[in-house]
């Protein structure tokens, strides 16, 4: 039997506001598979960000159990957990947080700045053929100023996926994009689950993001709602 | 990380913020400049005060004075001899831990006076009393020419019974009672600075002399004595014959007596005993020992003290904790500009951190550590330091530069005004350097440390 690539037990999250302590995640029990496309579905609040977080080991402040590619995180060291995201670990957000001092090809590059085995031309080959496969190939010097929103966000995946990470952990990766924007980055999300078999956990309130998913995962009030857990 | 990649990101920082960071970097160079010129200014100062007015890191032991006699010991006509430093205490002081070399001293133990100068002056001064002394040739080698400052007997002329049988300046050198004698040239003698400058500013502008100095000492080949050895004013020696030899001065030289001539140390000793007896041409009147370095003078001290032994002149000393009294304050002025410095470094990290909080986060979501983090900034502060290092040394050789053209230009002219009050040593580069990276370096720990700690989750979602 295969390791899921992500596992959680018992795992909450509160988020400490003084006397207003809200409680982000409760009790969530999931496992999501190697090659799986998981959408993580849910109104506004409902805790699908936090729980993004906390299984791409940017929040360590939850309790319960956490297992990456059949990894603790919760034990590892924060260099290790580090190490971890990068080799591993891809993000797509919302918000593309592009550098905008930097060209494009700079963006794409720059998770090799962390990457203690890097090659800089076999690195600078990949970003190419990434920006070549998200249709970007001739913006490579330009600033994100100068590109629309939906070429940022496919700026934002080339980024993510320049380790040649196994997990994709896209956070709203549609929100700010018009329709005919976003249907172009679910077609690349579509395209990138069935020929990389990456396996893509993306959280949404979009259906549409979702219609692409092989799973869709419900959360209300912080928790998994089984009886809603379907099949795409 | 890299070092590559490291350089990348601080070479970025220094392109997009370089507004903020040479805000900061500003005052940082004005720390460093204020440090590197106070104590270069120190260090120029002490040079010429501890190394041409009272050097430092030699010192100039001498034995006992003679007993006080007392009213009776005169009316008996008493009093001690002055006891000398014997030769055994000399190669036991060359043992010392710290000294160099150890270089003897013989005072001429006889009267002597003096008569010359007309080649300069333009007639004949005379000094009714000549003090002098004997050195070691290695003493002045520095500031005599090779080969002008030795015993003129090393290479004695011919044989002579008189002055007249000597050509050339040369005069027949022959001690009472020898059969013959030898033409020897006049015989060389050092004066020190000091001598020269009460010369220069007091002597010379009251008898209307020009004044004199290395140039003109050595345009005029030297100014030539006769000295009257044995005899002087106030009496004559209480064995030999007083005779007349000739002198030439043939350098200016820091070795020197103060007051009084200095001849080599062979020349004295021969005198000595032809005047004095065998104890006053075996006996030095006092030893200078030259340690490896001034912080070990203190030792010498201590060891000739176990041999009887004192400091003649303890002006070095006094001197020196001055200057480095004088020194610290300044330093300490400079320190408080580094610190204020330090400060606003904090000020501008600690802003920028703030403001690339999103950046931070999205290092560290693609596999940056915190302690990459950390480094980063830390060493954006490095970079930032060494470069406002740099300024502010270029600004204080600048004002070094113009200070001593102004003191040049606008100071009067006093004795021994240096060429230059600054002294720049390599170590003081480093030392300018190192203080800048170091204080940018903790300006910049506080905020290095909240970079490190930016929740990544929460600024990412700030946005």
């Amino acid at each position: 039997m295969s390791v899921p690539a992500i596992r959680t037990r018992g795992l909450s999250r509160v988020h400490d506001g003084g006397r207003d302590a809200r409680r982000a995640l409760v009790d969530v029990e999931i496992a999501i598979e190697e090659g799986e496309f998981v959408c993580v579905l849910g109104p506004s609040g409902s805790g699908k960000s936090t729980l993004l977080a906390v299984i791409g080991g940017l929040d360590r402040g939850y309790q319960g159990q956490v297992e990456l590619f059949g990894e603790d995180i919760g034990r590892v060291s924060d260099a290790a957990l580090a190490r971890l995201r990068g080799e591993r670990i891809g993000f797509v957000f919302q918000h593309f947080h592009l550098l905008h001092h930097l060209t494009v090809i700079e963006n794409v590059t720059t998770p090799a700045l962390f990457d203690p085995r890097g090659d800089e031309e076999a690195c600078l080959a990949r970003a190419k053929h990434l920006l070549d496969r998200v249709g970007l190939a001739d913006r490579a010097g330009d600033t994100p100023a100068e590109l629309s929103g939906g070429q940022r966000q496919r700026v934002a995946i080339a980024r993510a996926l320049l380790r040649k990470p196994k997990l994709l952990l896209c956070d709203e990766p549609t929100g700010n994009l018009d329709a005919d924007t976003g249907a172009r980055i679910i077609e690349l999300f579509e395209e990138l689950h069935r020929e990389e078999r990456l396996t893509i956990v993306a959280v949404t309130h979009e259906e549409r993001l979702a219609r692409a998913a092989t799973r869709i995962l419900r959360l209300h009030d912080g928790r998994v709602d089984a009886s809603k857990e379907e099949p795409a | 990380m890299k070092l590559a990649a490291l350089v990348r990101l601080v070479r970025r920082d220094l392109a997009r913020a370089r507004r903020a960071l040479a805000g900061s970097a500003f005052g940082i160079a004005a720390g460093t400049a204020t440090l590197v010129f106070f104590l270069a200014l120190g260090l120029g100062v002490r040079a010429v005060l501890l190394g041409e007015v009272f050097p430092i890191d030699r010192i100039e032991l001498e034995p006992p004075k003679a007993k006080d006699p007392g009213l009776l010991g005169l009316l008996l006509g008493g009093g001690g001899e002055p006891t000398g430093i014997r030769p055994d205490d000399v190669d036991a002081l060359g043992r010392v831990p710290g000294v160099k070399r150890v270089l003897p001293k013989l005072s001429l133990a006889f009267p002597a006076s003096a008569r010359g100068g007309r080649e300069i002056l333009g007639h004949d001064v005379g000094a009714s009393e000549l003090p002098g002394d004997g050195i070691d040739p290695s003493l002045a080698a520095g500031d005599v020419k090779p080969g002008l400052f030795v015993d003129p007997m090393d290479t004695p002329g011919p044989a002579c019974a008189d002055d007249a049988a000597c050509t050339g300046g040369a005069y027949c050198e022959r001690a009472e009672g020898a059969a013959e004698g030898r033409c020897s040239a006049p015989v060389p003698a050092i004066v020190s600075r000091y001598l020269v400058e009460i010369f220069d500013k007091s002597i010379a502008p009251a008898h209307g002399f020009p004044a004199v100095g290395e140039t003109l000492l050595s345009r005029a080949q030297g100014i030539t004595f006769t000295v009257r050895l044995g005899e002087s004013l106030l009496g004559r020696a209480k064995q030999g014959s007083p005779r007349t030899i000739r002198a030439r001065i043939v350098g200016i030289s820091g070795s020197a007596t103060d007051l009084g001539l200095t001849f080599p140390l062979g020349v004295v000793r021969r005198w000595n005993r032809e005047f004095g007896g065998e104890r006053a041409a075996e006996r030095y009147s006092s030893a200078v020992v030259e340690a490896r370095s001034g912080a070990e003078v203190a030792d010498v001290i201590d060891a000739g003290a176990r041999m009887g032994l004192s400091p003649k002149d303890t002006r070095a000393r006094d001197v020196s904790v001055l200057v480095s009294g004088v020194m610290a304050l300044l330093s300490l002025v400079a320190g408080v500009v580094l610190v204020v410095s330090a400060s606003s470094i904090t000020q501008t990290f600690r802003a920028l951190v703030l403001e690339r909080r999103s950046e931070i986060a999205l290092y560290r979501a693609v596999g940056a550590t915190a302690g990459e983090i950390g480094a980063w900034t830390v060493s954006l502060a490095a970079v930032v330091g060494f470069f406002a290092g740099a300024l502010g040394l270029l600004v204080a050789r600048i004002l070094a530069f113009f200070a001593d053209w102004a003191a040049a230009e606008k100071l009067p002219d006093f004795p021994f005004k240096p060429d230059t009050f600054f002294a720049f040593p390599w170590w003081l580069w480093l030392l300018g350097m190192g203080f800048s990276v170091l204080f940018s370096v903790l300006g910049a720990i506080g905020p290095a440390r909240a970079a490190a700690k930016v929740d990544p989750a929460r600024a990412l979602a700030g946005s």
